[in-house]
């Protein structure tokens, strides 16, 4: 599995939702404008399974977390996401 | 009748896809009736997705001695082109959405899909000539691989035999088939009378594992990939009650995860096959005993059934000593073996050049007891999430987009682009060669490296040379 993530963001002192961000503008190769409730795997096209376990992975990565099955395949959105993540007490909004 | 399909109850559902079921006789029905409106034979390009729509112009043309070659539904449109151009078909069967991109005239609709008459007419071909494959379907290689009838027939038979298909099975076929193994595993099923649900979804969609169950799989077969998203998607905490056969193809496998899931296997009763293939054998030519798996871990096996495999040393002289380890070029000999290559429209009235005897390229170790063990390949070719990329047709590639040399190279899990700093004073931005490699071949964009450097160093004979080029 190809992990796309240099460094452990955390150590950089960013927010919960920059890390959050930054994770999705590695995988996507992205800007952070770019990010939004349209972010998803309809509108997206370089979302496919491929991306979406490297999202998983760095995202478990960055966070020290691990997703269950039904979490994985439900990820389908930026704003989704978001709601997974709080199931494992990782609040954006902090 | 192709894979003997007849001999199937007809009232039997054969195929299922993301929309409907038909049963075998409807399946032979329908191929038919499709026929009908062709009304004769020729060479029939098919923009093929995991539908009973494009299986059944693929059994149509099979049936009824029309030569398909099988491409993705999404092939890039210059690289459609360019294939359409050189071999000149004398129809195409693609997205009806795509009906613009080539001069048509449309013969019949077919779901989403049109059958169209193209300007050509009568390409030649051998008579042994049934269907052909691209070697690299990610890079749109031009290079096709020739099959014969005999050579599917043959391959759905002895698959069918590794796997023990019955008309209770119900295999999941969710690999592409334009793809040599997702076909295999078509063919090899419906040839035995089981249940094959298509599908374009993928393992990371829900949906997808709610078909596994509500059509009660018994086989699922993936490329190592495959194996790494059931890894992270917990495959061992799921509960999959009709699921009996796990098989594994399409490259070699990490060994962890062999070992993995091979011990998952023998949890959960169920059995993990890891087979070998390529598209030059129609797939499979050799599979592991599921007996064996945590003795032999990693092997490829023995060959399959009806199938032969072999040792050669540089010279090219079968090794024949057996009960010792040897290590050199793997050879393969069985009917499965195709016709040979196609570089162009006049390649498609050779016969056959192999005669049931292929050099696979891989380098093997056979083990004091026969089992093969895959140490490298001999050519350049990567396989990365099962697909298959040629370096050769990505130079190629990048080198015609951007005006650069460029060397290509990697590994199995990141294909490395090597290419100089400044060309004519222009220079070349990594990530424009990333996105362009992106879109041309699928791959994932973390998967490829660029790496800029100053020059790339060459013998006098004006072959690359890999070690004096310095990577920056």
């Amino acid at each position: 599995m190809i992990s796309i993530r240099k460094e452990i963001l955390k150590v950089q002192n960013m927010t919960n939702l920059e890390r959050y961000n930054k994770v999705f503008t590695d995988t996507f190769n992205i800007e952070v404008s770019e990010l939004n409730d349209d972010f998803n795997t309809d509108e997206i096209a370089e979302w496919d399974s491929v991306t979406q376990l490297a999202l998983v992975e760095a995202l478990e990565d960055e966070f020290e977390i691990m997703f269950d099955t039904e979490d994985i395949l439900n990820f389908k959105s930026y704003t989704e996401g978001r709601s997974i993540l709080l199931k494992y007490q990782i609040d954006l909004e902090e | 009748m192709f894979l003997e399909l007849d001999r199937q109850k007809p009232n039997k559902i054969a195929l299922v896809d993301d929309e409907r079921q038909i049963t075998y006789g409807e399946l032979i029905l329908r191929s038919n009736e499709l026929f009908t409106k062709l009304g004769k034979r020729g060479f029939v390009f098919i923009l093929a997705d995991n539908s009973i729509d494009s299986y059944t112009c693929y059994y149509m043309c099979l049936n009824n001695g029309l030569v398909p070659l099988l491409l993705s539904n999404s092939i890039d449109s210059g690289l459609l082109r360019n294939l359409y151009n050189k071999y000149e078909p004398d129809f195409i069967f693609l997205p009806s959405k795509r009906r613009e991109e080539l001069e048509l005239t449309p013969i019949v609709e077919v779901g989403g899909f049109t059958l169209a008459k193209t300007a050509y007419n009568g390409t030649l071909l051998n008579p042994l000539l049934s269907m052909l494959l691209p070697t690299s379907g990610s890079t749109g290689s031009p290079k096709l691989v020739r099959h014969s009838l005999e050579n599917l027939e043959f391959s759905a038979e002895k698959v069918g035999q590794v796997f023990h298909i019955d008309s209770n099975d119900a295999a999941i076929a969710f690999l592409p088939m334009y793809y040599t193994m997702g076909l295999s595993i078509i063919n090899s099923h419906l040839r035995y009378g089981a249940k094959v649900v298509l599908t374009n979804r993928s393992l990371t969609e829900r949906k997808f594992w709610e078909i596994i169950k509500e059509e009660n799989i018994t086989n699922l077969t993936g490329v190592p990939y495959t194996f790494e998203v059931l890894d992270k998607l917990r495959f061992s905490r799921m509960d999959l009650p009709s699921l009996k056969i796990l098989s594994q193809g399409g490259g070699k496998l990490r060994l962890d995860l062999f070992k993995k899931f091979a011990l998952l296997a023998e949890e959960k009763g169920i059995q993990f096959i890891a087979t070998y293939g390529q598209t030059e054998g129609t797939a499979r030519m050799a599979f592991l005993n599921p007996e064996r798996n945590l003795d032999k871990l990693g092997s490829i096996g023995k060959a399959i059934p009806g199938g032969n495999l072999g040792v050669i040393n540089s010279n090219g002289e079968e090794i024949k000593e057996r009960n010792k380890l040897v290590e050199g070029e793997m050879i393969y000999k069985g009917k499965n073996v195709t016709l040979g290559y196609a570089e162009g429209k006049v390649d498609l009235m050779k016969g056959d050049e192999h005669h049931g005897y292929l050099k696979t390229g891989d380098i093997v170790r056979r083990d004091e007891e026969g089992y093969y063990f895959i140490i490298g390949r001999k050519k350049r070719f990567l396989k990365i999430y099962g697909l298959r990329i040629s370096l050769d047709e990505t130079e190629f590639l990048v080198s015609n987009e951007f005006g650069v040399e460029c060397l290509c190279q990697g590994t199995d899990d990141k294909l490395i682009v090597i290419v100089p700093k400044i060309i004519e004073q222009k220079s070349v931005e990594q990530m424009d060669i990333r996105k362009f490699i992106e879109n041309k071949t699928g791959i994932f964009h973390a998967a490829i490296e660029v790496n800029i450097v100053t020059e790339i160093s060459r013998s006098n004979t004006g072959k690359i040379l890999f070690s004096q080029t310095n990577i920056n």
